[in-house]
């Protein structure tokens, strides 16, 4: 057990502050692409970073602080999906962006409101690992872990996400015109 | 690209998506609020205790001595709905769980500012002669001697009578002793700020029984023409000046007459931000400037230009309360709104197309209606309609939503499959206005006919 973790499980109110400090971009960035631009997100990173701080004289090492953390947000989250109705478009994005064309940018913006606005209408599983895995670009196995489930599981919920995701984008009539046929 | 390969490109796009940036203060204020959390405790609920609040306060309601009291009563329920009722007004809490909010009104009128009502949640008022419920909306229920009156002034209302149901939307009035929808063209002066503050400040305003309401039968949407959504959620005493406000769309001005005088505004139950004036809009923000307006004030404000037809203005005021407030869906409403008051259906089709969470059916099924009937873009219509969920089973919108799907089937002369929604539309509403113009389209056997066939 490193000198670190000995000080965290101790309540050294210094190395607790200097952790969490550390982990709010973290915790945010994570309650952000699960929630969207949600007015929830405030509350949900506050009450992520609560329940961190309770967890910390507890933290054993096992696993890397930011794993521990990415656990307790992701589950912190699921008590969001069920209030967070609402959501808008996410940032601006580099692959569907031309920087000189402001039509693209506005329709890009679009597009990834739709999508968030399909990810609220899936099951709340599905919603995780679908964050987890094509937009965190975690493994199964490490979302898996992070969701606290078996690496198939999160590949069974991987694949209906997709599949559903994929379903609705493809009847969404903003987006029908990306789609070939 | 393939579905699958857009699913792939946005989720990408979406992983570089970055929070909006906290400054330093704002990282401390995290951190220092974490490490003052106490230690986790057992949580505990009381529901009896919120059951016994709720009952105490109707009791003290019922018992209040309000013979001749021309005072309004205020009740807030745990569950967030505001009551407010004028003088001898009777009424019991049946039930207050978050899931199934009913009242049961036996005298009186009470208006119900309801909270947000989610999936599976409901919120019913029930009388001896009907059942409303609502999601998240405004109206009043008035009970006499002759039999019960249901008044919306905002979002869509359910009226169940004698098995039948009846959907209400903003502006519609429901009789139950001659079982028929109205739509009143614009209140009483009197009712008109109690009503603008309970839309627009979501607050608890007077209520006033309006004596002779004008009004008249709502449109017939047989023939198949289905009945036009409101484009303003109500004609509040609209001011002179907003009368010669150049109202292109025909729908929109279908539905205000002419304009009666301003109407007086008590100042206890106006906004503190919003002032009236008569040379300008009712709802102008001349006291205050926009961006210093709470997002409360500026919804009001919106939707009180919206209500007395300064659709401009609505569209200003949303715009500057949207980027405040990026997240809420009521600005994309408004938007649609004035957009279709300002003639830029296009527009305000996309803009419906962006309302989410309770009023997503309605939203939708009006972007869908204008995609179909003013846009002719029927194949985007069916899309956005399937897509709101306003066609499906016990929608407040579902009997309106089947007559538009069948509409808009016939025109991409897919025939069978508008028989088969006309069959589902007559076995749900069998005695509904459509009935026969879905007759004409389910071939019954042995006729042969099929509408979308044959055209």
């Amino acid at each position: 057990m490193n000198q670190r973790v000995a000080r965290l499980r101790e309540g050294d109110p210094d190395a607790t502050r200097e952790a969490l400090r550390e982990l709010v971009p973290y915790v945010r960035g994570w309650l952000f692409r699960m929630l969207g631009r949600s007015p929830d997100l405030d509350d949900a990173t506050q009450e992520a970073l609560v329940e961190i701080a309770r967890f910390l004289p507890r933290f054993e090492g096992r696993s890397t602080l930011t794993t521990a953390a990415h656990r307790i947000a992701v589950r912190v989250a699921y008590r969001y999906f069920k209030t967070a109705a609402q959501t808008t478009s996410l940032e601006l994005v580099p692959e569907l962006v031309n920087p000189e064309n402001l039509e693209s940018q506005v329709m890009a913006r679009e597009a990834l409101a739709r999508l968030h606005r399909c990810l609220q209408r899936i099951p709340a599983k599905r919603r995780v690992a679908f964050v987890l895995c094509a937009v965190e670009g975690m493994t199964p196995a490490e979302a898996a872990s992070v969701a606290g489930t078996t690496a198939l599981a999160m590949r069974c919920r991987l694949m209906y996400a997709r599949r559903e995701v994929s379903r609705m984008l493809e009847h969404d009539p903003y987006l029908a015109r990306w789609i070939t046929r | 690209m393939k579905p699958t390969d857009l699913v792939t490109t946005l989720s990408r796009a979406a992983g570089r998506a970055e929070p909006p940036q906290l400054d330093d203060a704002d990282v401390r204020s995290f951190v220092e609020h974490a490490m003052r959390a106490e230690p986790r405790r057992e949580r505990r609920t009381y529901p009896w205790l919120a059951v016994a609040a709720v009952a105490a306060i109707a009791t003290a309601w019922l018992v209040w001595p309000h013979a001749h009291d021309p005072r309004v009563l205020e009740l807030t329920l745990p569950t967030g709905d505001h009551l407010a009722g004028v003088a001898g007004a009777r009424f019991e809490v049946e039930d207050v769980a978050p899931a199934h909010r009913r009242i049961r009104l036996h005298e009186g009128e009470v208006m119900f500012d309801v909270a947000h009502v989610v999936d599976g949640q409901r919120f019913e008022v029930a009388t001896d002669h009907l059942i409303a419920t609502a999601r998240g909306t405004v109206f009043s229920v008035e009970v006499d001697a002759e039999g019960s009156h249901v008044r919306v002034f905002d979002g869509v209302v359910a009226v169940e009578q004698a098995g039948r149901t009846h959907v209400l939307v903003a502006g519609g009035v429901w009789d139950s002793t001659r079982s028929t929808t109205a739509i009143a063209f614009a209140p009483p002066p009197a009712l008109a700020p109690s009503v603008a503050v309970a839309l627009h400040a979501r607050t608890i305003a007077p209520v006033v029984t309006p004596s002779a309401t004008p009004v008249i039968a709502m449109p017939s949407i047989a023939t198949p023409a289905i009945a036009t959504p409101p484009v303003a959620t109500l004609a509040i005493a609209t001011p002179p000046s907003a009368t010669s406000a150049s109202t292109t769309s025909a729908s929109a001005t279908s539905l205000r007459t002419a304009p009666p005088p301003t109407a007086p505004v008590a100042p206890d139950a106006q906004p503190a931000a919003i002032s009236t004036s008569p040379s300008t809009s009712a709802w102008s923000t001349d006291s205050v400037p926009v961006e210093q307006l709470s997002l409360d004030q500026l919804l009001a404000t919106a939707r009180g230009q919206l209500a007395s037809a300064s659709f401009a203005a609505a569209l200003a005021t949303a715009d500057v309360a949207a980027k405040r407030a990026p997240w809420s869906s009521a600005w994309w409403q408004i938007i649609g709104d004035a957009q279709r008051g300002l003639g830029h259906i296009s527009a305000a089709a996309i803009a419906f197309e962006h309302v989410t969470g309770a009023d997503r059916s309605e939203a939708g099924y009006t972007a869908a209606y204008l995609r179909h009937h003013e846009l002719h873009d029927d194949a985007t219509a069916l899309a956005t309609l399937d897509a709101s969920g306003a066609s499906s089973e016990g929608s407040p919108l579902e009997e309106r939503a089947l007559g538009l799907r069948a509409q808009i089937l016939v025109a991409l002369r897919r025939g069978s499959d508008a028989a088969q929604v006309a069959r589902r539309y007559l076995t749900r509403f069998p005695h509904a206005d459509l009935r026969a113009y879905m007759m004409s389209l389910a071939p019954t056997p042995g006729t042969g006919s099929d509408h979308g066939a044959k055209r």
